[in-house]
């Protein structure tokens, strides 16, 4: 065993420090959307950590091991707009992001884009990519997901394309990039798209956030006093160091 | 000049105290962490040592203990995931690592890709049968771990006894390694939808680590204060 030294208390205080911090991020995240449709609140998971066991081979103490997405259902509420659609059950609408990678995400507040493509508020396209075309005087998604349209001077519904829901084997593993928004990691498993199943989409609803600010505030709160705790042990080391020091001189 | 030696050694046992402290408040917010142990009251015999003339300063340091974890139950906390499993009484999860089977109290499972029961960092949890593989639906496990998908029982949890405690080594990704026999009924039960939380006291840990800082003080004054006096002597003597 290596002589005891006072910056291995140091380095236990600093991991405590920065896995504290990562959870604070993480219960800011989830207090910031409280009012984002479909979104689900991550939980940081900790783990002990042993010298040598991370990419920093000195870092020891404590380490976040996954932020895991909670898979909560939310509150499925009418809005009697008909662009709105609300997932029940687990799934996932597609959407194609900016850099060419899929998103998923529960934010069924869909909006008529440039050109009628149906897009989510930030702007991404459904995938596949859906759009009410110019001739339609009046447009429904139903709970089969399907889009209908009706032409003026016709009384007939034309189907005109359809969402899809994607699911995961292990959803609880895909990472928030913003406004609802997920996209996969290693550990999600291969993704699965289909029609919804009967009864899955609710259309002209919306699925409410899963954050419990009460929740968050306590997590918080205990993040917090994890957090100074560690602040006085990386004080303690430091002042140990200190009084060592002097029996150099 | 032996009084050097045994408040030197005094530093180094706080040392690693602080460290077993820091340790304990760093995971007080993690799930299933097992306090690590400190023989506070050898503590004090190692303090009395500054003072005695005749202590042995090689037998000086931390002492190795019995049981060096404190395996006592921590608090419940309700989290209401399908996946989280407390457990009260003697039992551990069994896990499967690339180094042989481990033991947790950290319940909060997840799935891997294929669907596969795994800790947080990814290892296999052990059902009777080996690994555990649950299909989509709602999953329902009973305290005596056994899981059902909507109504079919898919598995068993293969919980563990840890035989002798003062074989408990931590390996780290909240795992232990120590000597275990399979649990029988009645020493443990599951809690699906909770938490254990670490049993970590923190006000206790806080006046501890203020203690050891003063211990460490002291025993730093000693030092000083002998070193002086032995330097002074050299002084004396070379005047003659």
């Amino acid at each position: 065993m290596a002589t005891p030294s006072a910056m291995m208390v140091f380095r236990i205080g600093a991991s405590s420090l920065s896995a504290q911090e990562r959870a604070i991020e993480v219960i800011s995240n989830n207090i910031a959307n409280v009012n984002t449709h479909g979104f689900d609140r991550g939980r940081v998971e900790f783990q002990e950590l042993l010298a040598g066991q991370s990419s920093d081979q000195e870092a020891t103490g404590v380490a976040v091991a996954a932020v895991r997405t909670m898979l909560r259902q939310g509150v499925v509420r009418g809005t009697g707009r008909s662009l709105d659609l609300a997932i029940q059950g687990e799934g996932y609408f597609q959407v194609s992001l900016p850099d060419g990678t899929t998103g998923y995400t529960r934010n069924g507040s869909f909006q008529r884009g440039p050109g009628g493509r149906i897009t989510t508020t930030d702007g991404y396209g459904l995938t596949p990519d859906l759009t009410i075309p110019p001739e339609a005087q009046d447009f429904a998604i139903g709970s089969d997901g399907l889009l209908t349209i009706r032409t003026a001077g016709s009384t007939e519904w034309v189907v005109v394309g359809g969402v899809q829901v994607a699911r995961f084997p292990n959803p609880e593993s895909l990472n928030h990039v913003g406004h609802g928004v997920y996209v996969p990691s290693d550990a999600t498993g291969p993704v699965q798209a289909a029609p919804p199943a009967e009864g899955q989409l609710v259309p002209a609803a919306l699925e409410e956030s899963t954050v419990e600010v009460g929740e968050e505030m306590t997590d918080l709160i205990v993040a917090q006093r994890i957090y100074s705790l560690g602040v006085k042990v990386v004080q303690t080391a430091d002042e140990m160091q200190r009084l060592a020091n002097q029996l150099l001189g | 000049m032996r009084g050097v030696y045994s408040a030197s050694s005094v530093m180094l046992a706080c040392i690693d105290y602080q460290a077993l402290i820091a340790k304990n408040l760093a995971n007080a917010n993690t799930p299933g962490y097992k306090a690590e142990r400190l023989r506070f009251d050898d503590f004090e015999t190692l303090l009395l040592g500054l003072t005695a003339a005749d202590a042995d300063p090689v037998g000086l340091g931390v002492a190795p203990l019995d049981a060096p974890v404190d395996l006592s139950q921590g608090p419940l906390k309700e989290t209401e995931r399908s996946l989280d499993l407390a457990i009260t009484g003697a039992g551990f999860l069994t896990v499967q690592t690339p180094d042989g089977i481990r033991l947790t109290r950290d319940g909060g499972l997840g799935l891997s890709e294929t669907r596969e029961l795994v800790t947080a960092s990814g290892y296999r949890v052990l059902g009777e049968n080996g690994p555990v593989v649950l299909p989509e639906g709602d999953i329902t496990i009973r305290d005596d771990g056994a899981i059902f998908v909507g109504e079919a029982q898919v598995a068993r949890l293969a919980l563990a006894v840890v035989d002798d405690e003062s074989t408990v080594t931590k390996v780290g990704e909240n795992l232990i390694e120590a000597t275990s026999r399979p649990a029988g009924p009645g020493d443990y039960a599951l809690h699906q939808g909770y938490l254990e939380g670490a049993n970590v006291n923190l006000g206790d840990s806080v006046a501890k680590m203020m203690a050891v800082m003063r211990t460490f003080e002291a025993a730093q004054r000693v030092v000083v204060s002998q070193a002086e006096t032995v330097d002074s002597a050299v002084l004396e003597v070379g005047k003659v």
